[in-house]
């Protein structure tokens, strides 16, 4: 699925769709004004070895949007092939929020989880990624299990961030220095950061025993890190940093999409 | 007898004499001895092992390798681009200004013992301390297992020794962890030698959120 965004008078509007396959988009709204809000759906039924879903979000001068999804997206157990996801979000002089809930990782599943934003100009992002490996919830391991798991930040054609997780073996959920037993890994990131915004972003990351979170900042990019046991815990960690940051770098109050909550 | 003069240039630059300040950096080990991640040999080891296993193995000698290759074949842009692509894979700023702080010294090292062409691509050098292993390296004659093998030693070594300081460990133990991990060397190399350009990159969630929390760590000896 592609999606063209555009700037029309005041308002960001979904200007281009281009759809196959079982992905969907719901009519935009505007609960914010300018700001072009959307939910992406992911099929309902998950994705399975074989499949592929290809996500293309383009966003033109001038434009501004949040996009979200009401669900997580699941890759279920495979017997061989690769379920794959490739993500390409495009922003030109144009600001991003790219929040989708997490994505679960069935125990058995096989699968390749890429997501490429390729920032052009004057280009604002923030976005993050949430991986459930297994499922904790049911004190299910992702054992078996394979995924590759890569995020790649270019700014005007330029590696900002490569990051690659490799999932192949049991002993890779363990890794002391890796995920230490902790099924659930995310990673926010946000363009503009100067020392007040990694401070702030600093001052809500706030760590307990099941929980851990770390702020860096790499020339103007805010990552943040977290690792947990569960996935609405590592969001809730996440969301806390996009709260803080979210006014500062976009001049917006930050009001979690009601989706959130449901 | 033989000598080889390409295995002395290999310890001369797998030294922990080179002035990289190789011992000011600990990579995240100092926070996670604070939060109690590191308290014994069997930890530090255990820390280490998982790091030839993944991060090495799979993103620095790999792209040490590739640097070598394009060294030797004089390919200065894909130098440049693995250079880029290494710093772009350091999870955190101070890794990032570890890999430069280090490759800026490498350098001067370099063309004040006049390596051919380290003084005209100073620049480049200066951006990784990777990038003027494999230079160096490569003009020395030294072929692509033992470089990384020298590589992946000078990592191991300098570590070892921040860790037993920071620990603290007694040297014995230190020694004594030094030469277990050796024996997963050969393995991380044969690995990174064999793996493709496709599957090159890391993430070390853990060491990621140790190095962040590291840059403002209350009492800290180290720069990393």
């Amino acid at each position: 699925m592609s999606l063209q965004l555009e700037r029309r008078g005041e308002r960001t509007v979904l200007a281009g769709r281009r759809r196959r396959g079982p992905l969907a988009v719901q009519r935009a709204f505007y609960p914010e004004g300018e700001v072009c809000h959307l939910y992406l759906l992911h099929p309902p039924g998950g994705l399975v070895g074989g499949d592929r879903l290809e996500v293309e979000v383009d966003l033109a001068p001038g434009a501004a949007a949040m996009i979200t999804t009401p669900g997580a997206a699941k890759f279920y157990r495979s017997l061989g092939p690769r379920a794959e996801q490739h993500q390409t979000l495009r922003v030109r002089d144009a600001a991003l929020e790219w929040l989708p809930q997490e994505n679960i990782l069935f125990p058995g599943a096989n699968a390749r989880l890429d997501t490429h934003v390729d920032l052009r100009g004057d280009a604002r992002f923030i976005g993050w990624e949430i991986q459930c490996l297994g499922l904790p919830s049911h004190q299910q391991r992702f054992d078996p299990g394979c995924a590759s798991l890569r995020l790649r930040v270019d700014r005007d054609g330029e590696p900002l961030l490569w990051d690659h997780r490799l999932i192949q073996r049991p002993e890779d959920l363990d890794g002391p220095s890796g995920m230490r037993g902790l099924p659930v890994v995310g990673t926010l990131i946000a363009t503009g950061a100067d020392e007040r915004i990694l401070r702030l972003a600093r001052a809500v990351s706030t760590m307990d025993t099941d929980t851990l979170i770390g702020v860096t900042r790499v020339e103007d990019l805010l990552i943040a890190r977290a690792l947990g046991g569960a996935s609405d815990r590592v969001r809730a960690g996440l969301a806390a940093i996009w709260s803080a940051i979210r006014p500062p770098l976009l001049g917006r109050p930050a009001i979690a999409p009601r989706i959130w909550a449901t | 007898m033989t000598t080889d003069p390409a295995l002395l240039r290999l310890l001369h630059l797998a030294s922990p004499s080179l002035p990289t300040g190789a011992f000011a950096y600990s990579q995240g080990i100092e926070w996670a001895v604070e939060r109690g991640w590191l308290r014994t040999a069997a930890d530090l080891e255990a820390w280490l092992c998982d790091q030839l296993r993944t991060t090495q193995s799979s993103l620095d000698l790999p792209i040490l390798a590739r640097m070598h290759g394009a060294a030797r074949q004089g390919d200065e842009a894909a130098l440049a681009d693995w250079t880029v692509r290494l710093l772009a894979s350091r999870e955190t700023q101070e890794l990032r200004a570890e890999e430069s702080n280090r490759g800026r010294a490498l350098a001067d090292l370099l063309v004040s013992l006049e390596v051919p062409g380290a003084a005209g691509r100073k620049p480049l050098l200066a951006r990784a301390q990777a990038t003027g292993f494999a230079y160096a390296a490569a003009h020395w004659g030294i072929e692509p297992a033992p470089t990384l093998i020298g590589y992946a030693w000078g990592w191991l070594e300098n570590l070892v020794l921040a860790a037993i300081k920071i620990i603290p460990l007694g040297q014995t133990q230190g020694h004594q962890t030094l030469s277990r991990l050796i024996e997963v060397v050969p393995e991380a190399v044969e690995r990174a030698l064999a793996l493709e350009d496709d599957a090159i990159g890391a993430s070390s969630p853990a060491l990621a959120i140790a190095s962040s929390r590291h840059e403002t760590q209350y009492t800290r000896l180290f720069r990393s």
